[in-house]
């Protein structure tokens, strides 16, 4: 063999050591390429899966376009990245030859020059597409036989069980883990074992044996089978094994099957029922049940099925079961009578009481004879809630003095409440199937027709307005209110209305406009009234008193000074009356009155040096405070400093002291006037403020306005006032006014 | 010579209290009760003084001092007004429009009215 011929130009990669013999021997397809693709040799193996007699068909051709026909490189290729990572390349791929699809191992193994320079690649090709197929067939097959429900199993030459399926579990109650590796003998009852034997050296000398048999299961019972042996052998001929298929032939199994299909069937339904059922037979066990039985018990499954109905039930140990039990079980009852038994009860829970229907349905065997008991309970809790509620809310439609009526979209009448028919003076029988609009009167319908479009619009009216029509042609205001209700299940969507005579309330609102406008009258008159007051009286009484100055020189020496007195005296007390009562009615209406910071010491001064000559007259001391404060006050401020001081010269002895004090509180002002005066007592330290009121009438002179002219200007300040009694003696008349003014107040 | 004052109200008692007081403090007064009969006294005499009420029936005394104003002879008139109406709108009418020199309010304190009236005869605001 030629060297030279095998490897042009490749000495450096394969020397002269004969390996060109060592290659072909090799069961793989090994090529050499350079960084090109370009084959620069490959072994007989590789020739002849392309057909090619020698290297010189192949030699210096595109790997690719030689070896698979291909016009650029394949996509599987791993020469490729072996040139680039210079690391060895695996991939598996199936490839398209002249023999058909073939499964290869392809490895790449980049090769360096002298200067560490990847120039070759040796891609080697290992053929697995036979090993793949048996795997690939095995595989299926194991799926088949494992999954089937017939019984399946192996044995080695030494019969023990080197395969065992899902039928075969199932069949002989062993599971696989438990058998492998098991002498055969373990399923053949012990009398056939011998015979069992003859048949498997019969197996492995035909190659096929059926018969029918007894086999063993793990609970020791016997199954006839019928038994196909079939010999396993290597691709030599020569046995490995026996595999069997087992066919279970007892009728019993088959009936058993066929009724187990049915009992799921029967028990998958059973499932999807809402209620609860059981079937108790006649120790009071539960024998089955269904889902919603369990989920509804609360009971793990485990401790449902062969116990007492009364333990799952209602928790009951026997003892309690003989006591509870005796008088209203339902299931006795049907077992005792053989007859259905219904009833419903209620439990109180801790979510509130629930209602259960429950039934109690014998089953009879053949002879007639009750043996077991189908119980089914139904929560009726929200029928029963339902039903609560309609009671309830029939029984308020009755009581309500509100008419309450429902009615077809047509506006036919369906309904009509106790209210309603005492309203309209109609009976239940001549509204019922009319249309509503017979209560309505003919001047009305338009109006009435808003109320169905509003219905028909938004769904719902409230506050509706409208006159109705009872029997007797009485006219009546309403206030209506409806509401469409959507029908539930199909059935056709209504109106309730909501009526009310509003007749009272109409009269009642009529007086309320006549009060409001009388109210508005006699605020017109008392502004009137002031009015008079402050001009028209005092003016005459202004022309009375002057005209009397005028004459009271006249008149001196002729013995009437008293008389002359008594009567300046009460025209000056008439004309204080009269300028109070003004300005009272002035403050009364001072609600927007301009608020400007002003200084309190001021006001005050010009107030005690404007004090009447009265107040001097009584030589009084009247101390008051040196520091400025300032508060947002109003002109009308002034009035409470001068009744206040007023108050307190007219309530002192005469030389006495009154002292005027302020403190500064934060966000607010708190002035205090003091007197040595008689005091207030307890009694009367709330209404001294109020209108009208003197602690002794006829005691002191005065309008007895003064202090609600007081108490009505701190209120326009939003301050307090009020009178303490001082400890040693005299009152203290104090009051608040916030320094800033808060409109929002 | 005294000085001579007019006071023209239509309320003859209030005129009677007015004329007896001016009349203590020493002064000539002449009264109507109505701006018609003001207005022909004025053809004969010329008070140093004219007392108006504002509120009278068919003629104001607003109305009745304008009058008065556009006079012959009586341009430089002191004119004050003697009302119950006490607001200050009343009393800006009475000295900007009616061209009025005060505006004394009803009801009135003898000693502070004279003193007023005294005043007004001196030194009368122009």
């Amino acid at each position: 063999m030629s060297r030279a011929h095998g490897i042009k130009g490749s000495d450096e990669v394969f020397p002269d050591i004969g390996l060109e013999e060592l290659v072909d021997a090799i069961k793989d397809g090994i090529t050499l390429i350079d960084r090109d693709f370009r084959i620069h040799y490959t072994n007989r193996l590789v020739l002849d899966m392309v057909g090619a007699k020698s290297q010189d068909d192949v030699f210096g051709r595109k790997c690719f376009e030689a070896l698979f026909g291909r016009r650029s490189p394949c996509e599987w290729c791993n020469s490729q990245a072996g040139f680039e990572t210079g690391e060895v390349q695996r991939r598996l791929a199936s490839v398209n030859t002249p023999d058909g699809m073939k499964h290869y191992a392809f490895s790449a193994h980049p090769s360096l020059n002298g200067k560490g320079v990847v120039c070759h690649a040796v891609e080697v090709a290992s053929d697995v597409t036979e090993k793949a197929g048996l795997e690939s067939t095995i595989k299926r097959l194991a799926t088949i036989a494992n999954s089937s429900a017939d019984a399946m199993m192996c044995v080695d030459l030494d019969s023990r069980f080197e395969f065992w399926n899902t039928g075969a579990e199932a069949l002989f109650g062993f599971k696989r883990d438990e058998i492998l590796g098991k002498n055969f003998h373990i399923i053949v009852p012990p009398e056939l074992r011998e015979a069992a034997e003859v048949k498997r050296r019969l197996a492995l000398k035909k190659g096929f044996v059926r018969y029918e048999t007894l086999r063993l299961k793990k609970d020791g019972t016997t199954v006839p089978v019928d038994m196909t042996l079939t010999v396993i052998a290597d691709e030599r001929g020569n046995p490995t094994g026996i595999a069997a298929s087992i066919k279970d032939l007892s009728e019993k199994e088959m009936v058993e099957s066929e009724l187990r299909e049915i009992k799921n069937h029967l028990e998958s339904i059973f499932d999807t029922i809402q209620e609860s059922i059981c079937v108790i037979d006649k120790d009071l066990r539960i024998i089955s049940f269904n889902e919603s039985f369990a989920k509804n018990t609360g009971t793990p499954r485990e401790n449902i099925l062969g116990n007492k109905c009364y333990k799952v039930l209602h928790g009951y140990s026997e003892d309690e079961f003989l006591v509870h039990c005796r008088k209203h079980c339902i299931v006795r009852e049907a077992f005792e009578t053989g007859k259905p038994v219904e009833s419903v009860h209620h439990h109180d829970t801790v979510e509130g009481q629930i209602f259960h229907e429950s039934r109690a349905l014998p089953t009879r065997n053949a002879n007639g004879e009750t043996y077991q008991i189908v119980y089914g309970i139904n929560d009726v809790t929200e029928k029963k809630e339902a039903e609560q509620t309609l009671r309830f809310l029939a029984k308020i439609q009755g009581q309500v003095s509100e008419m309450i009526v429902t009615m077809a979209l047509d506006h036919t009448l369906l309904t009509v409440n106790d209210a309603a028919q005492r309203t309209f003076g109609y009976s239940e029988d001549e509204l019922v199937g009319q249309n509503a609009s017979i209560l309505v009167p003919e001047a009305e319908m338009e109006n009435s027709n808003a109320f169905w479009d509003a219905i028909s619009e938004k769904g719902f009216v409230e506050g509706y307005e409208g006159m109705r029509v009872t029997k007797n042609g009485r006219r009546f205001p309403t206030e209506l209110s409806g509401v469409l209700v959507s029908g539930e299940g199909g059935a056709s969507p209504y109106v309730i209305g909501v009526g009310r005579d509003i007749t009272e309330r109409k009269k009642a609102e009529k007086k309320l406009r006549d009060y409001a406008d009388r109210l508005e009258r006699s605020n017109k008159l008392k502004d009137l009234f002031a009015d008079i007051m402050r001009h028209d009286l005092l003016n005459p009484l202004g022309v009375v008193k002057n005209v009397f100055e005028i004459i009271e020189e006249d008149l001196s020496d002729r013995g009437i000074e008293k008389e002359i007195a008594m009567v300046t005296r009460n025209v000056a007390k008439i004309e204080d009356l009269v300028h109070s009562a003004a300005r009272f009615g002035q403050v009364e209406s001072a609600e927007d009155m301009e608020f400007k910071n002003r200084n309190l010491k001021e006001i005050l001064e010009e107030v005690v040096s404007g004090l009447s000559s009265e107040g001097l007259k009584k030589d009084m001391t009247i101390k008051i405070f040196q520091d400025d404060y300032y508060a947002e006050t109003n002109p009308f401020i002034e009035d409470v400093f001068s009744n206040l001081i007023t108050n307190a010269i007219k309530y002192s002895e005469a030389g006495s002291e009154i002292e005027a004090s302020c403190e500064d509180l934060g966000d607010k002002l708190m002035i205090s006037v003091s007197d040595r005066g008689m005091g207030v007592p307890d009694e009367h330290k709330q209404g001294i403020f109020e209108r009208f009121k003197r602690v002794e009438k006829g005691s002191v002179k005065g309008s007895g306005l003064g202090l609600a002219i007081v108490k009505r200007v701190v209120e326009l300040h939003n301050g307090d006032v009020w009178v303490e009694d001082r400890p040693d003696g005299g009152s203290t008349f104090a009051f608040t006014l916030p320094k800033k003014r808060d409109k929002d107040v | 010579m005294s000085k001579l004052v007019l006071v023209v109200d239509d309320e003859e008692d209030f005129l009677y209290q007015i004329k007896r007081m001016l009349e203590r403090a020493g002064l000539n007064v002449a009264t109507a009760t109505s701006g018609m009969e003001a207005l022909s006294m004025l053809k004969d005499i010329s008070p140093d003084l004219i007392l108006l009420d504002v509120m009278m029936p068919k003629m104001t005394g607003w109305d009745l001092a304008k009058t008065i104003k556009e006079m012959e002879g009586f341009k430089d008139a002191t004119i004050a007004m003697l009302t119950v109406k006490s607001e200050l709108e009343d009393k800006v009418i009475s000295l900007e429009d009616s061209g009025a020199a005060w505006h004394i309010t009803k009801p009135i304190e003898m000693k502070k009215f004279v003193n007023t009236v005294k005043w007004l005869l001196e030194s009368p605001p122009k």
